[in-house]
């Protein structure tokens, strides 16, 4: 095996080159990292288990609309569907359910509004997380008899008890109840994701259909796939559907991953795991070129190697071990450096990610980095070891000449597929940063300044009632308007950059497309001064106002996009759609027509937004919009408006108060996450190609040196020469123009056309990008032609001639 | 059978710099070539030869003094005219032949031609062929330098040599690497162009080959020796080994 000589030679030739170690490491580590951040990062979000037992088997239950497709909310069980299904499934080790809402826990000090999981008591169990203090329900707690008992998180237990170490036992006010805390999570637990007070959820069987909405989790048996337990949920609610015809039935099961933050189809993640394949086969590429200008530069040695008695073996073995040495630096700089680099993307993400989504780097993610590791070894060494067999087996002093000829010809290759991975590259991740780009700065048509929003939800049993909803939004605004400072105040269902609530709707007299029975649509539920404040300009008809009434008729404003898209040549005031949201039908008259404004960056449906009166349509959750004047700032005008809220209902405080400018860079933090990947990526694109590119040339032109001695010694002039390699250059970059530039144009373009509108601006821009992306891979090609062959005639041709 | 002045070197010297060391190659070099001349060069390994070969064929510059060619003063010259003079007034011969390896004897014949403009296609084709005719390589037109023998090789340089018309050939031990039968024939090439009218100046040490010139210049550590002293000799000089002197 490796020898401490061997060990010490090896050292020392690194030692020896500093700037060809060190552009050697870089490459390997830009390469590995990248690769292993978007592997840890793409894994983390789209499948990673949960960390519990079995926790890779965790699956929603759930359901899309059989009309449009859309994923129905979670919630598409009831008690009644649960509990056949608990008690027929056979897919599932374990089915639980829980129900999110929440609650309002008060006691000394300021009231808090918590999020609470109502949980089956054996789901909860089957994390096998265990409190630090107390205990996990037990039978007696799921008996709906005694005094409630509930589970807070360590967060509610330090920030709400003041890490009171006897809280266990005592007693708590949860929406007013008395309730008995009989235990405390670890720090950081929150499943279901983002809850931090958990009670026991009693499902009885014999219930009617439509009883309380549940989100049911199941964890798969080890025999069962999911699209095995797909098929046997299907036949049992197709059972259930029968035997209850009240059930809305136009739906189809589906059963995902429960951690999985993207359901579905190929999306962004697949998209950027691509992309870092893509870059490490253009970091392997390029070590390979480098170690093979490395050992073309040490033929010598090697031959004196063979000529005291090396053989074939020993020279390969020394070259795998010089190769191993490389990537095994590489792969831990790479660790090291990826691990930083997931940490700066969680930052980047934002708030919102579940806690078993930590970024850090797993057994698996290492093992991978570690394969791939010893993939590119071997494909590099092999490659290189090869030519060092060569070095030993033929005559090197006349086979020069003849080796010559392969040697420059692969040199070429290598140039070729660099040049056309980097082109790919960059034409890809210009596009993608374009997209978000375009998306971060999207203009939503609608100010921001001076604007406060803060969030508050009527998923809570005081207010079943629409009309209990609307008079705690008419007090809610009349007395935050009230407040000092404050000009105006509204509510909406959905800000900008959110979607409202998903739906379809039909048009009489116009026919939809030919794929869909119907035209897809976010409604939002919005008060009279909402267009006023968020600076939204009413081009037609009204905005909403005291006359709409749950009893009048049923209203709605629509944008003047979509109004065009159906009424171009007319007037839309006046005309009919009929909507259907949740399953409810509804015949709307429009009202009013507005300008734009965009409920997403990246809108790539653009669902067309219907604006409906709270007074008519009231759904669960509401922003309060408030909009102040100069004079006062947000952190002043905080406490007002919370107070201002505690005012109407002591229950339903008003959270997340902040301007509305803070709450749009939040929301894009995601947004964030991926760009600053995507521009990592060109960052690593540009570097690479720059080292392959020009490491590949000079060394070719290097080796050429005699020859253009000779050249000139014919008579060639120096600019003639150097026009020759540049030559050599431009058929590279034809060769990246056409595999390169243009496929990557192609593949962008569809990619982005299924993103319309946003997508469309993406595509007019990509003969722009892909024209930049080119611009550079021919700067980074002639510099790379013209230094190296500058410097070789540069010599006296006699000096020239003297080279080998 | 000699005209007028062609190489006209005087004073000339080159200084090479290797780190802080500088170490004088050829010194106070006066030397002037005429039309016609059959001139050889020759001295121990190291005295300079090769880099006296150099300067005369305008591949290195010469550090002190003036340079004429064909009157034309080089040292005022630009790069570009440096190559223009290396393409039409002069033949290369080197002794490891320099040729490029993925050409055919033919198209290494070319080479040179393909440099200039004013030649086309047919022209370049007719010429390469007269030139393997002329060296008796017709047959390996179509050979790669590896597929050659030394001397075949070397034979496909002087065709090269020969392709561009030169006013003056200049041959570096062009049969150090041969046999002395394929070195026979080289040397029976030089004789036939001279005949002909070629100008040669041939670096050797090997003194056989170096008899054959007509007049013989002994450089030793970097100076003439016992050459003729007088340019005016040389003009006429009729019997160049009259002053046949050995300098080592
Ligand atoms: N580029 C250079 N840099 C430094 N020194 C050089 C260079 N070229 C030649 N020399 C030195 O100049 C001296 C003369 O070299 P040159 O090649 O002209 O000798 P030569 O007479 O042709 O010898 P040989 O008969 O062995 O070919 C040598 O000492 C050599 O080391
Ligand atoms: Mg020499």
């Amino acid at each position: 095996m490796l020898a401490l000589n061997d060990l010490k030679y090896l050292l020392r030739l690194l030692a020896k080159t500093p700037g060809f170690t060190a552009v050697t490491l870089l490459v390997i580590v830009l390469g590995l990292s990248l690769f292993l951040t978007s592997f840890t990062f793409t894994r983390q979000i789209a499948s990673e288990p949960m960390p519990f037992p079995d926790g890779d088997r965790y699956v929603t239950l759930g359901a899309n609309d059989g009309r449009s497709g859309f994923m129905l909310q979670r919630s598409v069980h009831d008690a009644l569907s649960f509990s056949t299904l608990r008690d027929n499934a056979e897919s599932f080790s374990l089915l639980g359910a829980y129900n999110r809402s929440y609650v309002v826990l008060s006691g000394d000090g300021f009231p808090q509004r918590i999020e609470q999981a109502t949980i089956t008591a054996e789901l909860f169990a089957a994390t096998a997380v265990q409190p630090v203090l107390g205990r996990m329900f037990n039978s007696n707690d799921a008996l709906a008899s005694g005094s409630m008992a509930a589970i807070i998180s360590h967060d509610v237990w330090s920030s709400f008890f003041a890490a009171n170490p006897n809280i266990v036992g005592q007693s708590a006010d949860i929406n007013g109840e008395p309730t008995t805390i009989i235990g405390i999570m670890p720090e950081g637990f929150g499943f279901p994701r983002g809850a931090k007070l958990w009670t026991p959820l009693i499902v009885s069987n014999g219930s009617l259909p439509g009883g309380d909405p549940l989100n049911v989790v199941g964890i798969l048996n080890a025999d069962a796939s999911p699209d095995s337990a797909r098929l046997e949920i299907e036949s049992l609610m197709g059972a259930l559907f029968e035997e209850y015809p009240d059930y809305d039935t136009n739906r189809v099961e589906t059963i995902r991953p429960y951690a999985s933050l993207y359901p579905g189809g190929v999306t962004l993640p697949d998209i950027l795991l691509y992309i870092a394949w893509i870059v490490l086969v253009l970091a392997v590429v390029n070590l390979s070129s480098l170690l093979f200008v490395r050992l073309a530069s040490r033929e010598q040695e090697l031959l004196i190697r063979s000529s005291v008695g090396a053989n074939g073996v020993e020279l390969v073995k020394q070259v795998l071990m010089e190769t191993f040495s490389f990537c095994f630096l590489g792969l831990v700089l790479s660790i090291g450096l990826s691990s930083l680099l997931l940490q700066v993307l969680r930052i980047a993400w934002g708030v919102d990610v579940p806690y078993w989504v930590d970024f850090k780097l797993d057994s698996q993610g290492v093992l991978a980095a570690c394969l791939t590791t010893t993939a590119v070894w071997l494909i590099s060494g092999v490659a290189i070891a090869k030519r060092a067999y060569a070095s030993d087996t033929a005559d090197v002093s006349i086979g020069s000449a003849v080796t010559g000829k392969g040697k420059r010809d692969s040199s070429q290759y290598v140039v070729a597929i660099e040049v056309v991975l980097s082109c790919f590259l960059l034409v890809c991740c210009g596009g993608a940063i374009y997209l978000f780009q375009l998306g971060y700065n999207t203009d939503y048509g609608v100010e921001s300044e001076n604007t406060i929003v803060a969030s508050f939800s009527f998923a809570n049993e005081n207010y079943n009632e629409d009309s209990q909803r609307t008079g705690y939004i008419r007090n809610l605004l009349s007395s935050v308007e009230s407040t000092y400072g404050v000009d105006a105040a509204a509510a909406t269902s959905s800000l900008p950059h959110r979607m409202g609530r998903r739906g379809t709707f039909i048009i009489p007299d116009i026919e939809p497309e030919a794929a869909d029975d119907s035209f897809r649509q976010s409604t939002i539920s919005i008060s009279a001064d909402y267009f006023d404040i968020m600076g939204v300009t009413v081009l037609e008809g009204r905005a909403f106002d005291g006359t709409d009434t749950p009893d009048s008729e049923a209203v709605a404003i629509i944008s003047e996009e979509f109004a065009e898209q159906f009424w171009a040549d007319e007037s839309a005031i006046g005309k009919q759609i009929i909507s259907s949201t949740d399953g409810q039908e509804q015949n709307l008259t429009i009202v009013g027509v507005t300008s734009l404004v965009l409920q997403s960056e990246y809108d790539f449906e653009r669902l067309p937004s219907i604006y409906r009166p709270v007074a008519q349509y009231t759904p669960d959750n509401y922003y309060l919009v408030t909009k102040h004047s100069a004079e006062v700032t947000a952190a002043e005008l905080e406490p007002a408006i919370r107070s201002a809220a505690l005012g109407v209902d002591r229950n339903l405080p008003v959270e997340n108060i902040r301007p509305l400018a803070d709450q749009m860079v939040i929301d894009k933090s995601g947004v964030g996450g991926f760009a600053m990947l995507f521009v990592e990526f060109t960052i690593a694109t540009l570097i690479l190609a720059s080292i392959g590119i020009y490491a590949v040339i000079a060394r070719s032109i290097y080796l050429r040196t005699h020859e253009i001695g000779v050249r000139r010694a014919l008579g060639s002039t120096d600019l003639r020469l150097i026009a020759r390699f540049l030559q050599k250059g431009a058929y590279f970059l034809g060769a990246g123009i056409v595999f390169g530039a243009i496929p990557a144009m192609a593949l962008s373009v569809t990619a982005f056309s299924v993103m319309a509108p946003i997508g469309n601006q993406v595509i007019a821009y990509m003969p722009t990008i892909s024209l930049f992306a080119v611009l550079i891979v021919s700067f980074l090609i002639v510099i790379a032609s013209y230094i190296p062959a500058k410097k070789a005639v540069a010599l006296e041709p006699g000096d020239a001639l003297r080279y080998e | 059978m000699t005209g007028r002045t062609l190489i006209q070197l005087e004073n000339v010297s080159k200084t090479y710099k290797v780190g802080k060391l500088e170490s004088t190659v050829l010194s106070d070099i006066d030397l002037t070539i005429s039309e016609g001349e059959y001139v050889s060069i020759c001295g121990p390994s190291g005295c300079g030869k090769s880099t006296l070969l150099s300067i005369i064929g305008v591949l290195n510059g010469a550090t002190t003094g003036r340079y004429l060619f064909d009157g034309a003063d080089i040292t005022s010259m630009k790069q570009s005219e440096h190559a223009r003079i290396r393409n039409r007034q002069i033949g290369f011969i080197f002794q490891a032949f320099n040729l490029s390896s993925e050409m055919t004897a033919a198209e290494n014949v070319e080479l040179p031609l393909t440099y200039r403009k004013e030649m086309g296609r047919k022209e370049r084709k007719e010429l390469v062929e007269e030139m393997l005719d002329k060296i008796g390589m017709t047959d390996f037109a179509n050979h790669f330098p590896a597929q050659l023998s030394g001397g075949q090789q070397q034979r496909i340089a002087i065709a090269r040599a020969l392709a561009g018309k030169p006013k003056i050939i200049l041959a570096d031990e062009p049969t150090g690497n041969l046999d002395s039968k394929a070195a026979a024939i080289v040397m029976d090439i030089f004789d036939r162009l001279n005949a002909e009218g070629t100008t040669i100046c041939l670096v050797t040490h090997d003194p056989r080959s170096a008899s054959k010139a007509k007049r013989q210049v002994h450089l030793f550590d970097g100076r003439i020796v016992d050459g003729p002293k007088e340019e005016g000799s040389n003009e006429d000089s009729n019997g160049s080994n009259s002053n046949h002197l050995h300098a080592v």
